[in-house]
């Protein structure tokens, strides 16, 4: 059940580089190897951000996808938000105004509600099989 | 009689009396962005300054003396085309050098001078207003237009005429007690913000002003000017303008009201839309830059009203080192009285904006 795997709200560094943050790395990468983890990084602290930090962003979604699971971005502030526009990444994040919203947002659409296996998917098995 | 003609650039930066846009306004003039001044900013391949002295050198003036303020003397662009017999003076106190030119331009046989300070696009038809300066005898005659007062004025230069009891000089010194009486039909466009630079941009390639492009129309709403190299599979979508020496790498893109100044180097796979790029800028590889002005490694977002300084050279840098240009002087203004120039401080300046974000390697 959706309930039963809570979203998992992670403040996001005031400097945010790799070199500095590696308690908070550690900790992520814990919560990203749990199944269909549900991610919300609050970056309303962030003030500075380098390049590592954005690539940090990309690989923790990466993690996430492969487990079938989602990171989202809130209450991103308006400069590490022109940052991630020029990086061509914000547009492969989910980003809300405040976390609030952004853990909603998994309610909203539970994954565990997506059937796994549709009628139409063992069709295009057997027609795939055939052909 | 002849006409003499006076250019002020005060050391002001962007300044917007709007409380919605104060924010906005608050964090262009604290960073000095583009240079301290909008008068020097590169627009469609010349500075303000440059558009404002050629419209009076095209009204046939006599002489121009351009008044600088001390603080930004030390960036004042090289200008582009010859400007005939133009001098230069560094002053404090614009308007007390205003009064000393007056009489100078007095002694050699000027009977009224045109002063205007850049900090707006007026396409006034000076003729016009010189005729209805005359025919009034008014002693100075202050341009404005729908919005207001312009910083425009037709001033007699005799200094022995009086004002309201006082000296022409010494009326001089407080301009605001000349109303304004000369209406500007004209296209106007003031510059007190960033968004105002945009607007020009776009109506010159609108075509709702007379600036145009230096540089030639190579297709339809694309002009270049010299030494353009653009990469293989890069586009340029119109209208758009590339100033000289640019370098457009592969398969990047520029597009729609977009100006990328002289000198700059737009890299592979990159995205400009509905952008400047100021002059001597690298944009790195692939990125995607919208709604912005970019200088150096300041990108100031319109959208957001956000600017942000990168020091990660791989994006966004400066292509020389601050105070040298790679434009070859065509034409340096020679200064009246020389003085030792300050040192440029806008880098400090945009250190000490809380809502910076850097971007650091």
């Amino acid at each position: 059940m959706c309930a039963s795997r809570p979203v998992i709200v992670m403040q996001v560094p005031e400097r945010f580089y790799k070199s500095e943050t590696s308690d908070f790395r550690q900790e992520l990468k814990t919560m990203l190897h749990s199944e269909r983890p549900r991610i919300v990084l609050d970056c309303s602290g962030i003030k500075h951000i380098d390049s590592s930090g954005v690539e940090m962003l990309l690989d923790c979604m990466d993690e996430a996808m492969k487990r079938d699971g989602d990171v989202k971005l809130a209450a991103v502030a308006p400069g590490s938000a022109v940052i991630l526009e020029l990086m061509k990444v914000d547009r492969l994040f989910e980003v809300f105004d405040s976390a609030e919203e952004a853990v909603r947002s998994f309610q909203g659409f539970p994954v565990e509600e997506i059937p796994q296996s549709q009628p139409w998917m063992e069709n295009f098995g057997e027609l795939k099989a055939a052909s | 009689m002849d006409v003499g003609a006076i250019v002020i650039v005060e050391a002001q930066g962007w300044t917007d009396e709007s409380p919605s846009q104060s924010k906005m306004a608050e964090l262009s003039s604290a960073t000095s962005f583009a240079g301290g001044t909008p008068a020097f900013i590169d627009l469609l391949g010349r500075s303000l300054l440059e558009h404002t002295i050629d419209r009076l050198l095209t009204a046939h003036v006599k002489f121009t003396s351009l008044i600088v303020h001390p603080d930004v003397a030390a960036s004042i662009p090289v200008f582009r085309c010859p400007m005939g017999n133009l001098t230069m003076r560094v002053a404090d106190d614009p308007w007390a050098a205003v009064a000393q030119i007056l009489e100078s331009y007095w002694r050699t046989g000027c009977d009224c001078a045109v002063v205007v300070k850049p900090t707006a696009y007026i396409e006034a038809d000076l003729a016009d207003l010189l005729d209805f300066h005359r025919e009034g005898e008014r002693m100075v005659t202050r341009a404005s237009d729908r919005e207001g007062s312009l910083d425009l004025w037709i001033m007699n230069c005799n200094p022995n005429e009086e004002v309201a009891g006082d000296s022409l000089t010494a009326a001089l010194l407080q301009p605001d007690l000349f109303p304004a009486s000369y209406f500007v039909k004209e296209y106007v466009r003031r510059i007190s913000h960033p968004e105002d630079f945009r607007q020009l941009v776009t109506d010159a390639f609108l075509e709702r002003c007379s600036l145009h492009p230096i540089g030639e129309q190579r297709r339809p709403g694309i002009w270049a000017d010299e030494d353009v190299e653009i990469g293989r599979g890069a586009r340029i979508v119109g209208p758009a303008y590339l100033g000289a020496r640019c370098k457009i790498g592969e398969r990047a893109v520029i597009t729609r009201f977009t100006n990328i100044e002289r000198d700059c180097y737009i890299d592979y796979g990159t995205v400009i839309e509905n952008s400047s790029v100021l002059p001597n800028t690298y944009v790195g590889i692939w990125l995607d830059v919208r709604h912005s002005i970019v200088q150096g490694n300041r990108l100031l977002n319109l959208e957001r009203g956000v600017l942000v300084e990168i020091s990660d050279s791989r994006l966004l840098r400066s292509n020389v080192p601050a105070g040298q240009s790679k434009r070859t002087p065509t034409f340096v203004p020679k200064p009246a009285h020389p003085s030792p120039l300050p040192q440029a401080k806008t880098f400090h300046r945009i250190r000490s904006v809380s809502t910076t974000t850097e971007f650091e390697s």
